[in-house]
């Protein structure tokens, strides 16, 4: 099976994305995206912690230490409520796009 | 808490949260492993890190820290260029921050007063022209009746002679009595002038300002209340009043009475009364916020009454105009002196930062092997050049940090001299604000050039960068010493070329008779017997009255610059004045005139002016040019008539003695009392007189030496450098030139080519400049002329001479290389 990187713009999305059924680490976010996209999403460990850092500095998530299924001090990273906001827009956005790019591919 | 907040929260704490940030990519790295993942995804965690914590937004301070403390190294590891670099860099900054600072307390702040920003001045206007003069009535009449004025004030400038010194006066105000309260000041001691002190019949004060009551009266605690005689007659102290107290003008008074009590210090004084003399200067309060178009319309119908009343005493369709007074001086009145300061102080920081720019530019070219091995090890040219330039800012910052402390001084020393007591520079928010853009400014224009060129190898270029430094160096700094040579010039031209008159052996005594109200006949009964009693005087040899002190301020003109005397015939032969052709009046004679050569060359060249008419009088004589009245105007010329009776009242009277003047000066001033008790003249010798006079020019001249010599010093020191750096690049050529036979006149002509350029171009754009500068100079002063060929030549002389002198060691360094130790050196 190919796996492809996620899509320049859209990795902050999807993090707050499967942030929103609950708190996950890191390495839970990427195995959660790279999990429900059916494991054709592989996130680049290398670009996921910047966009955490991003994330905590808009404030549109927490982080707190706590202890993982594999008994290590990991970061739970918990969606805001301005997290969700965000989330919500962004995820219009990109259906408006997204429609539009299809549109575009059917018609032209 | 927003994200500006926790930007900050994760600045302050980034320790901690860069230990965080690794541990959790450790976790995540760990349970990729133990998934039996392969790890090499991850890559080089140092450099993974960075990008993560660049999301923190911080990464721009992290390098501009870096570049600070590796030029805070490099300075200090080469402490000569460093302290040179901040030491021209205060210069100039330093002298653009203290003329700023001048102009700051001159013309951009208010004046230190109660609400500035409502004080008025008013001007009676007319279609014809203006004035700033009211006589008392007139004042008075407005004070009243005018509604849309509160807080009028009225001041009238004499002067009056303390119990302590009666031979000599000093500077009075006679103003009401709301002047201090008005303005917010309170008394050092007693207490100032209030509302009682204007009743007739209140006793006379007199309020002392703290300069003269420290140097007078040893700073009495007890002065309230202590009697002193003024002009003679009895006054009380009422107070003392600070000497930061300005006023409403620059003018500083010594002491303050109650204008009601004008008749008090000169006993007949008719002043109160007198429609037709025009001593009072009139401000007053608005409205906040009212425009003075709109006070000058509220006014028309007050005007209107009192031309209804007094038609014969104000001019045909007179109104009063209303002026901002809150500051110093305005901005416009300020305008051609401030443009032409700001040009010569900017010239001196165009200097300074063209010699900074050589330096820095010799400086970086030697740098050249430090930039290549950082370019080769990954820095890009965009980060070199912000490292150049944070190097840069970082001098900037120091030189204007220290010109911070230098401006200040100069700036005080600046407005002692120019004589307003009163007002201090200060260093405010504006000047700080002035001082950083000054660095930031001066960083770039020094900074950018070399930074620039470093990063381009065509040497040729790096050439042309060079040559166009030294030439802008020596273009400002060329004009700077031409102007500073043409004030020079200008100043002793007004000391050497002959006054035309003799002021070393002559006395002025000046009774002061119209402040008493004297009439005419009175006037003439005084200085009959007066001129008749100082002829009898051992030693005395003539005698006159005028109508205008020598060296005084007082002057009447006409369009054409003639200045008009009244005089007594014995007036050309007391003031040595030749009278080279026709005669002088005879008693009884009105409408004849005396005028001087270049007048009467100006009117009838070639032609006999006697007989002819000047101004409706007949000319019956020619005297020789004599500038007694305005020293530094060339363009005057003088017109002598008969002195009238209606004039004698405002007359001075000159005496020429044999010896000593200064010995004389007391029988003179015994016999100008004449007799009468109230009189108190005050007597000066004309030499003293005209050194008062040349005080600010000479002060300008010395301002503008030193301005000349700094932009010297820093051209000088400027292309020193960079001869010198120029000569330890080429040793090695210079030392193959000498093996293949070149004598010494070759490489010296080798070096000097590639110099003589910039400095020459340099020197014609100074001097051009130089003469633009002069040309708005010779219209300010008289003496200047903008192309004097001797303050233009000696300039460029004496700077091609020390320039020369300055090249010196590093040519004799080149001339002295040894062709054999530089190619082993190979």
């Amino acid at each position: 099976m190919p796996e492809n990187g996620v899509p320049p713009g859209t990795l902050v999305m999807l993090v707050l994305r499967v942030l929103q059924s609950g708190p996950l680490h890191g390495y839970a976010i990427a195995q959660r995206i790279h999990a429900l996209s059916s494991d054709v999403l592989q996130v680049e460990e290398g670009s996921l912690y910047p966009a955490l850092q991003r994330i905590l500095v808009k404030g549109w998530a927490k982080a707190d230490w706590g202890v993982s299924e594999t008994n290590r001090r990991v970061r739970f990273y918990r969606l805001t409520p301005a997290g969700r906001a965000q989330l919500a827009s962004e995820m219009d956005a990109y259906e408006r796009v997204n429609a539009a790019i299809r549109t575009v591919l059917r018609t032209a | 808490m927003g994200e500006l907040w926790r930007r900050l929260w994760y600045l302050l704490n980034r320790s901690r949260f860069e230990h965080e940030l690794r541990e959790e990519m450790e976790a995540h790295r760990a349970q990729l492993t133990s998934k039996g993942d392969e790890g090499p995804r991850f890559g080089n965690t140092l450099r993974l890190r960075e990008e993560a914590r660049d999301a923190w937004g911080w990464t721009w301070l992290d390098h501009l820290v870096q570049d600070s403390s590796f030029a805070c190294r490099l300075l200090v590891r080469t402490p000569v260029f460093t302290v040179t670099a901040v030491a021209v860099l205060a210069v100039g900054v330093g002298l653009n921050l203290a003329a700023f600072q001048v102009l700051d307390a001159v013309a951009l702040s208010w004046l230190p007063i109660r609400s500035p920003e409502t004080l008025v001045r008013l001007y009676r206007s007319s279609p014809r022209g203006s004035s700033t003069s009211f006589s008392y009535p007139s004042f008075d009449f407005y004070r009243r009746n005018a509604s849309a004025l509160t807080g009028s004030i009225g001041l009238v400038y004499d002067a009056v002679t303390l119990a302590d010194d009666e031979a000599h006066r000093v500077d009075s105000e006679f103003v009401t009595t709301n002047l201090f309260s008005d303005l917010g000041e309170t008394p050092l001691a007693g207490r100032l002038l209030d509302r009682q002190d204007e009743s007739p019949d209140a006793p006379a004060v007199i309020v002392l300002s703290e300069r003269i009551w420290r140097s007078r009266f040893g700073a009495d605690p007890a002065i309230a209340g202590r009697a002193l005689r003024v002009n003679g007659q009895p006054f009380t102290v009422a107070g003392v009043v600070a000497d930061t107290f300005v006023g409403v003008e620059h003018r500083f008074a010594s002491v303050w009475m109650p204008i009601a009590q004008h008749r008090v210090a000169f006993p007949g004084s008719t002043m109160l009364d007198d429609w037709k003399g025009n001593p009072v200067r009139f401000y007053a309060r608005v409205r906040p916020g009212a425009a003075p178009s709109a006070v000058e319309a509220e006014l028309k119908p007050v005007v209107r009454d009192l031309a209804a009343s007094y038609p014969e005493d104000l001019w045909k369709d007179e109104w009063l105009s209303v002026h901002p007074a809150g500051r110093y001086v305005s901005f416009a009145e300020a305008g051609v002196g401030v443009a032409l300061i700001a040009a010569l102080v900017g010239l001196v920081l165009v200097a300074a930062c063209m010699n900074l720019g050589l330096l820095v530019l010799a400086r970086t070219l030697g740098r050249e092997r430090e930039f290549a091995i950082r370019l080769s090890v990954g820095a890009t040219r965009g980060r070199i050049v912000r490292q150049l330039l944070t190097e840069h800012l970082l001098l900037g910052t120091l030189g204007a940090a220290t010109a911070c402390f230098i401006a200040t001084r100069i700036s005080t020393a600046v407005m002692s001299t120019i004589g307003s007591s009163g007002l201090r520079p200060h260093f405010n928010a504006r000047a700080l604000l002035v001082a950083a853009a000054l660095a930031v400014v001066s960083s770039l224009i020094f900074g950018f050039a070399p930074a620039w060129q470093s990063l381009r190898p065509a040497a040729e270029r790096r050439m042309r960068l060079r040559s166009v430094l030294v030439g802008l160096q020596v273009a400002a700094a060329s004009a700077l010493l031409i102007v500073s040579g043409l004030l020079v010039r200008g100043v002793t031209r007004i000391v050497r070329v002959p006054l035309g008159f003799e002021y070393r052996q002559t006395l002025m005594a000046d009774p002061g008779l119209s402040s008493y109200g004297m009439t005419p006949g009175a006037a003439q009964g005084y200085w009959r017997s007066v001129e008749a009693r100082m002829r009898e005087v051992p030693g005395v040899r003539n005698v006159a009255l005028t109508s205008l002190p020598p060296f005084g301020n007082r002057v009447t003109v006409n369009r054409e610059l003639t200045i008009f005397y009244h005089v007594t015939p014995a007036f050309f032969d007391t003031m040595r004045i030749p009278l080279t052709h026709g005669r002088l009046f005879r008693d009884g004679e009105a409408d004849v005139a005396i005028v001087s050569e270049t007048l009467a060359r100006r009117h009838w060249p070639g032609e006999d002016p006697i007989g002819k008419t000047y101004e409706g009088r007949t000319v019956i004589g020619v005297s020789g040019d004599a500038r007694t009245v305005r020293i530094n105007e060339g363009a005057a010329t003088e017109c002598y008539m008969p002195i009238q009776p209606e004039q004698l009242a405002h007359a001075v009277m000159v005496v020429r003695v044999d010896g000593a003047p200064a010995r004389a000066a007391g029988t003179v001033r015994a016999v100008a009392r004449g007799g009468d008790e109230r009189l108190m003249p005050s007597v000066v010798l004309l030499q003293d007189a005209l050194e008062e006079k040349l005080e600010a020019p000479r002060q300008l001249a010395l301002i503008a030496s030193a301005l000349g010599c700094c932009s010297l010093l820093l051209a000088v020191t400027g292309l020193a450098g960079m001869i010198a750096f120029t000569v330890s690049q080429r040793l090695r050529e210079i030392g193959v030139r000498v093996a293949l036979g070149a004598r010494p006149a070759h490489i010296v002509r080798a070096i000097a080519r590639q110099f003589t350029r910039p400095i020459a171009i340099g020197a014609i754009a100074g001097s051009a400049l130089a003469a633009l500068a002069g040309t708005v100079l010779s219209r300010e002063m008289f003496g200047v002329s903008r192309l004097d060929p001797v303050a233009h030549g000696g300039a460029l002389l004496l700077f091609a001479l020390v320039a020369a002198v300055a090249a010196l060691p590093s040519v004799r360094r080149a001339v002295r290389v040894d062709p054999v130790q530089m190619l082993r050196h190979e």
